[in-house]
């Protein structure tokens, strides 16, 4: 099998199947930039954005899900749904606040949407139901209204309509 | 823990977008609460509507979000001196207008005034509106929903859609107009006299009527007068190019609307629906009405998908030129249908095998007789057949299990069939026996006759 060797921010070198790298739309277009063949296995693709960890995280991701289909195109017209992460996914993906915001940035960097759509699933899943407060307290965000613009927020969601 | 703070707070754009889209509507409105930033993220996307009554007229001022719904009912007070350059300002996106109740005319007026941008614009309203001035260069619908019209308000409804100019109207809207004199002036419309106008859909709803010349109608159990509702496009109704055609009205036998929509419908070339509901012919002037009809679907021909008709006597060759069309509705009217009651099924149909093989619907109301039922059956592709004509003759409980069995492909059958007392027994003890149909049926008697009313949903014939 192939291999690629990918290099992460702090030095760390992970060789990769080709076919498995080639499911980050960022390092596919690389290879195909640099006219990296299959059977090129020395050339190093170094990836400034993504720690260590991270890189060992999403190549473990990338490795479990390399025979599934390539997701479907998705219609912005509907609601998307957050019911459906693969139990495996939900157990990959219980982990700290940093890490998974990481991950969110590193899939997004390295343009793997199965990856992608599943942090942000987990992320949606985390804040469903809970109140503003909740919400703060959970991600630790401050509170930057005025109590005038969050009343004047709560009238306008009266006429906000449904979708 | 410092390092951790705010981190999700501080997500990119558009991946705090990525997570807003999957959340539920409610959850978004608690989104835009957490902060400054979530809010500014979240409030794009989201659809406001704005619910304009004297107490809250205010508050809506202050909505600085995408409006695309205005509704106003119960407007007594004037409208502050600072509303319109607010609703200029930040109802921009409006799209969908709708005035209820109890608005004043001044603020009628004001509010018309700023909203000529919208594509819809409804109302359901006692007064008729006053256009004068105005032009909707986006409007694809217009509805009217209970307008009165006395003398004074008939007046103004006269003159309400020839002052004002609707370049792109596709749909024009009458929902239970209480009217003893009331006229749509289409085609004198002053725009469409000078331009090709766009409209497509026309539908007339005016079943509550106020009509004169009473008559009770059990149906609904109130008083109903004869009708002085009328399209009046006696002019240039050619500038009027329909694709649907629905007039729903309590009337009775070639009063108007009728005898003027008449001309709005012969003008037609490319109507794809025709639906003739609520209007009955008496006998003496069918024929004149057939003819009128028959030239109607010559000139729809090409385009005719649905058609309902108000006919008792039914040549099916009228409709084999129609070669596209799906459904088919023939319906006799009420004060006939009181007299099958007493005296049996009236009227006829002739020609059944005339009939276009790109039905797939019928609803018959005519007498057929079961020959011609088991032909349909055979020869026309149906998956919906509704028939009330078939207590013409006595069934026995032979044919009727023949039928069972031709409309087995049929996702939905129903029919009315006659029998005699014996026959009945016999299907219960049948029914009974064999538990052979997966459907309803449903036995209705009377003093002289039995009637049998089956329901078969999906029928399965396993007897």
């Amino acid at each position: 099998m192939p291999v690629v060797r990918l290099q992460s921010v702090d030095g760390e070198v992970f060789p990769v199947d080709v076919e498995i790298a080639r499911m980050s739309f960022a390092i596919r277009n690389m290879l195909d930039d640099l006219g990296v063949q299959d059977n090129d296995a020395e050339e190093v693709i170094p990836l400034p954005n993504v720690t260590g960890p991270i890189l060992r995280k999403v190549i473990e991701w990338c490795t479990h899900h390399k025979d599934d289909p390539p997701p479907p195109e998705e219609d912005d017209t509907r609601e998307k749904r957050t019911d459906d992460i693969p139990a495996w996914d939900q157990e990959f993906l219980r982990v700290d606040q940093a890490v998974l915001f990481d991950i969110i940035l590193a899939a997004n960097y390295l343009d793997i949407k199965g990856l992608l759509d599943v942090t942000c699933k987990t992320v949606a899943n985390m804040i469903k139901g809970k109140t503003p407060e909740e919400i703060r307290k959970l991600f630790n965000i401050k509170n930057d209204f005025t109590p005038a613009e969050e009343e004047q927020i709560r009238k306008e969601n009266e006429w906000c309509e449904e979708k | 823990m410092a390092e951790e703070e705010s981190l999700f707070g501080k997500l990119p754009p558009e991946l705090l977008n990525n997570i807003i889209v999957r959340m539920p509507h409610t959850d978004r409105l608690q989104f835009r609460l957490v902060c400054k930033r979530w809010n500014c993220l979240s409030a794009f996307g989201l659809k406001f509507l704005v619910n304009v009554c004297d107490e809250t007229i205010q508050t809506s001022m202050n909505c600085n979000q995408r409006v695309e719904t205005f509704y106003a009912r119960d407007l007594r007070s004037p409208l502050p001196l600072s509303y319109r350059r607010k609703v200029i300002q930040n109802f921009n996106f409006l799209r969908r207008v709708f005035f209820g109740p109890n608005i004043t005319a001044s603020n009628m007026k004001k509010l018309l005034e700023q909203v000529q941008q919208a594509d819809t614009l409804g109302f359901s309203y006692e007064q008729p509106p006053s256009f004068s001035g105005l032009q909707f260069n986006n409007l694809t619908c217009l509805q009217f929903q209970k307008i009165k019209s006395g003398k004074s308000e008939s007046v103004a409804f006269k003159k309400l859609l020839s002052n004002a100019i609707f370049p792109v109207l596709k749909r024009f809207n009458l929902v239970q107009i209480d009217a003893t004199d009331f006229r749509v002036y289409l085609a004198i419309h002053l725009f469409v006299v000078n331009h090709a106008t766009s409209l497509r859909n026309l539908i007339l709803n005016m079943s509550p009527a106020n009509i004169k010349n009473a008559t009770v109608d059990p149906r609904f159990q109130r008083l109903y007068e004869s009708c002085d509702i009328y399209c009046d496009v006696s002019k240039r109704t050619s500038d009027v190019n329909l694709e649907t055609l629905w007039i729903n009205s309590c009337n009775f036998e070639g009063l108007s609307p009728w005898n003027l929509s008449c001309k709005l419908v012969t003008a037609q070339r490319n109507l794809e629906c025709l639906l003739l509901d609520g209007i009955y012919f008496s006998q003496a002037i069918e024929r004149t009405q057939v003819l009128q009809i028959e030239s109607i679907l010559v000139n729809n021909r090409e385009s005719l998908k649905r058609l309902k008709l108000p006919l008792t006597d039914l040549d099916a060759t009228l409709l084999s030129r129609c070669l596209k069309l799906e459904e088919f509705g023939a319906y006799v009217s009420f004060e006939q249908m009181k007299t099958f009651e007493i005296l049996g099924m009236i009227g006829t149909f002739r020609n059944g095998d005339s009939l276009p093989t790109s039905l797939r619907m019928i609803d018959m109301h005519i007498p057929i007789n079961i020959t011609e039922v088991q032909w349909l059956l055979r020869h026309i592709p149906l998956v919906d057949f509704v028939l009330e004509g078939c207590r013409t003759q006595f069934w026995s409980l032979e044919i009727l299990s023949e039928l069972w069995t031709i409309c087995i492909s049929l996702t939905n059958f129903r029919s009315y069939v006659r029998m005699v007392s014996e026959e009945m027994q016999r299907l219960k003890t049948y029914l009974l026996e064999t538990d052979g149909i997966n459907g309803n049926v449903e036995f209705n008697t009377n003093s002289q006759f039995t009637l049998v009313d089956v329901l078969i949903d999906r029928a399965i014939y396993t007897g």
